[in-house]
């Protein structure tokens, strides 16, 4: 897949990308946007897209061809959701929020697409003059994607096509600002709320007056189907968003007034609810217990809190090993081409011997990337947040975007001193082809300033843990004499002190379960 | 308490290197048998070199020049060997492969393919109940082992050597170089058995004393408090007497601070002020000061452990090396 470089477009292009229905009605400083970071996307029948399952945050827009697109449910059962004709597009429900794509995305016949980034695709979307561009996307979203998305909350999975597109009409669109309450603890629930982006805390006050995080909602999650089957059912918990939150909300009201009390539909959904109900009082149940060792809960509760666990594992370093010799920070001296580090052995004590290191969590909510508005952030299909960068331009809102702090700002590259065994290998071709270490990237022409590949100013660059990109070893644990710092994830690092807590780790990864723990 | 060390398959290296040692003894004395010491001195030979590998292994990475850095792939092979294996994945729900070595196959030739396999490692494992059957866990894939694991290597033959050393020495411990080399040997392989104990209890030492501040946090504020504090000295230069009263104050700590207060009170407000900030700012260094020694002093034993343990190493190769070079002459 080839895709072309950005540049001042010809009246013909202009004509053609402006004339879409969808970018007709964009006003000048976003049609500048839009010429400057629009990319084409050509593909052959059979060319994968996007394929499920996959982070993307890419938008594109069919310009010519057909492109199918295919959902695999657990059984590998695999269906054809929809053909996207010309004037369609795709994309936009994993720009808005970041989560894995919910479908395959293959080109039928040869096609070509208009690609938007994330970030260009999210400064339209929520552009105030940009009221129409937003309206039909949100229409297209819940006349073709609605349907797909809803199924992704346990209660809709059964009901058939039919029924649940008379449910859509009712579904309510709704942003919340970060540290929003949106519901409060034994207030009465009427409502059912699915995490589009963003993330969402319960949170509940126990009689001592004990706080606890008892579910962590995002990724497609849901919670409050209990109002179905109880209608004088109050919420369990506090629920507060974590991130600039988009949800869907469906009340309870809408249920009744569709499908009528007491219908064949309407009782299926409440018995779907209830059972619903039941697995959650198990966990519930599970996680008092769990609760007998409060120290190692609330450990947990800190890594959840600092979303450590998102990326999958932490970097944790054991004090108790550790003889301080900084290896590991000298060694991500070394492998980075810049020779600034990007480890930083400060970090969180989560017990008298283990520290939890200030590295890239890779956060399922990359503030980071969201703030981004060159295209320098994304997210690769496992996951991993990789800067990109030549198109930096250290602006640095990734750096006040990052709640941890573990990005960092450096002054614009320029060539470092010669280190004296590289000029030595210098005088030895053949030697320095095997020992020489990389070059720190090429200083700026002199007078010159430095452009990033999208032709911005650079004025210095963002920096952050990339795992030791394309290296066969992560260096500060590869090389750490003592083993003391590791990847670990909660359950493993925990596994020593007592078998977790299936429970606790079910919270912890409520996330990854979309629907997986309800109000 | 770190006891990775004591936790390693190499310990195997030591205990043969000690039967392999009194083996040779039953045999005879090396004085006696002349093959004997040709061998336990190239035994010995042979473990130094391995022991000095580990060094030259981990100081070539750590200021970047290990081979190993040339192994890196773009960025962009990585990436559709992801997805590749995701493909895969997707197989797998759909039960497409019948057993792990079919699928092992098939990750092995897309690792081959997007030319990643030296970089990345793939286990197949089974699936949890009421999953997928496999599931594919990628990991980076550390091909020239761990620096731990070389310097458990370093330990172990480093022990072997100390044996070999004596076999190999007989009964000749007064000869010129050959008592040089012992003494050396033996310094190094008991400099290394104090390294051994204090990578072992240091780690212990260390975080029962951080709990506040780290060894890297105190001393960064050690610093900036010394620094602040010749500042505001400076600024107070022009009356000798509350420099003198705050040179007490850092002295003599809080003892010291209520009378030299009473005493700047006569002085302008200005001054004054400046003066409480300063004694303020003592009282503040003090206190880290005292963290910071308690945790410099740990510190040091490790860097008076290094002082005497890597020069004696360095002295021990140049000499082994002129033993070599005097037996190749005479």
């Amino acid at each position: 897949m080839t895709e072309s470089a950005p540049q001042s477009l010809p009246p013909e292009e202009l004509e053609l990308l402006f004339g879409l229905e969808l970018l007709k009605d964009l006003p000048k400083r976003l049609r500048d946007i839009v010429a400057r970071f629009r990319r084409y996307t050509p593909g052959v029948a059979g060319t994968v897209f996007v394929r499920q399952g996959e982070y993307t945050e890419d938008f594109h827009y069919v310009l010519s061809g057909s492109v199918s697109a295919y959902r695999t449910d657990d059984d590998g059962r695999t269906e054809l959701l929809d053909v996207l004709a010309p004037h369609s597009w795709f994309g936009e429900v994993s720009a808005l929020s970041n989560q894995p794509s919910l479908a395959t995305l293959k080109a039928d016949v040869p096609c070509t697409l208009l690609t938007l980034d994330g970030s260009t695709f999210r400064i339209l979307y929520k552009d105030a003059t940009a009221a129409k561009f937003r309206e039909q996307i949100d229409q297209r979203y819940r006349e073709r994607s609605l349907s797909t998305h809803l199924r992704t909350i346990p209660i809709f999975r059964a009901l058939p096509e039919a029924e649940l597109a008379r449910v859509r009409p009712h579904v309510r669109f709704e942003s919340f600002a970060k540290g929003k309450v949106i519901e409060k603890q034994d207030a009465p629930a009427g409502r059912i709320y699915m995490v589009r982006s963003g993330a969402v805390s319960c949170t509940r006050t126990e009689s001592g007056g004990r706080q606890r995080i008892t579910g962590y909602f995002m990724n497609n999650s849901s919670f409050g189907e209990r109002t179905l089957s109880d209608e004088r059912a109050t919420w369990s918990g506090t629920y507060t968003t974590l991130a600039p939150t988009d949800v869907l909300v469906i009340d309870r009201s809408a249920f009744a007034s569709v499908y009528g009390q007491g219908s064949g539909t309407f009782v299926a959904l409440q018995r779907a609810a209830e059972e619903l109900a039941r697995a959650d009082q198990a966990q519930a149940k599970a996680v008092g217990e769990g609760a007998a060792d409060q120290r190692e809960e609330e450990r947990l509760e800190l890594m959840v809190r600092r979303q450590s666990v998102k990326g999958g594992e932490a970097l944790v370093i054991d004090l108790e090993r550790c003889v301080r010799c900084n290896m590991c920070v000298e060694t991500c001296v070394a492998v980075h081409e810049d020779r600034v580090p990007r480890l930083s052995k400060k970090g969180h004590r989560i017990s008298a011997e283990l520290n939890l290191a200030t590295s890239c969590y890779n956060c399922e909510i990359p503030e980071c990337m969201m703030s981004c508005g060159y295209g320098a952030i994304r997210r690769d299909v496992e996951g991993v947040i990789r800067f990109v960068y030549d198109n930096c331009v250290g602006c640095a809102s990734c750096v006040s975007a990052c709640p941890y702090g573990v990005i960092r700002y450096t002054p614009p590259p320029g060539a470092g001193p010669v280190a004296p065994l590289d000029s030595f290998l210098d005088a030895i071709p053949w030697l320095a082809k095997l020992f020489k270490r990389a070059e720190p990237a090429a200083a700026p022409a002199a007078g010159g300033p430095v452009l990033s590949a999208r032709g911005e100013k650079v004025n210095g660059k963002s920096i952050k843990c990339d795992l030791c990109a394309g290296l066969p070893f992560e260096g500060c644990v590869y090389n750490c004499p003592t083993t003391a710092i590791t990847r670990r994830n909660p359950e493993q690092l925990f596994a020593g002190e007592r078998a977790v807590t299936g429970s606790i780790a079910e919270v912890v990864h409520a996330d990854r379960n979309p629907g997986g723990g309800r109000g | 308490m770190n006891l990775t060390l004591f936790r390693s398959w190499y310990a195997a290296l030591a205990l043969l290197a000690l039967a392999a040692v009194l083996a040779g003894s039953a045999l005879g004395s090396v004085d006696d048998h002349r093959w004997l010491r040709l061998a336990s001195g190239l035994a010995a030979l042979g473990c130094m070199a391995l022991a000095l590998a580990y060094v030259v292994r981990k100081y070539m990475h750590k200021y970047g020049y290990s081979p190993e850095f040339k192994l890196r792939v773009p960025i962009a092979s990585l990436e559709r060997a992801e997805r590749r294996l995701n493909e895969l994945r997707g197989q797998v729900l759909a039960k497409r492969f019948a057993n792990a070595a079919d699928l092992r196959r098939a990750v092995d030739r897309a690792l081959a393919e997007e030319r990643v396999e030296r970089v990345l490692k793939i286990d197949v494992k089974p699936g949890p109940a009421g999953g997928p059957p496999f599931v594919l866990e990628l990991n980076k894939a550390f091909m020239f082992g761990r620096t731990a694991k070389w310097l458990h290597l370093h330990v172990y033959v480093s022990l072997a050597f100390a044996l070999f050393v004596l076999q190999h020495a007989g009964s000749q411990f007064g000869a010129d170089l050959g008592g040089v080399l012992i003494a050396l040997s033996l310094w190094v392989v008991v400099t290394g058995l104090v390294g051994i104990a204090l990578w072992t209890f240091g780690p212990r030492w260390l975080s029962r004393r951080e709990r506040d501040l780290s060894i890297e946090e105190s001393f960064v504020l050690h610093e900036g408090f010394r620094s602040k504090l010749a500042q505001l000295r400076t600024q107070l230069a022009s009356d000798g007497e509350l420099v003198t009263l705050l040179d007490e104050v850092v002295a003599r700590g809080p003892q010291a601070s209520a009378a030299a207060l009473q005493a700047a009170a006569r002085f302008p407000d200005e001054r004054r002020k400046l003066f409480q900030d300063a004694c303020v700012l003592a009282g503040q260094a003090r206190r880290v000061d005292v963290e910071f020694r308690a945790l410099w002093r740990i510190r040091l034993s490790f860097m008076a452990w290094r002082a005497a343990h890597i020069p004696a190493a360095v002295l021990l190769l140049f000499a082994v090396t002129a033993h070599l070079v005097t037996i190749w002459i005479y």
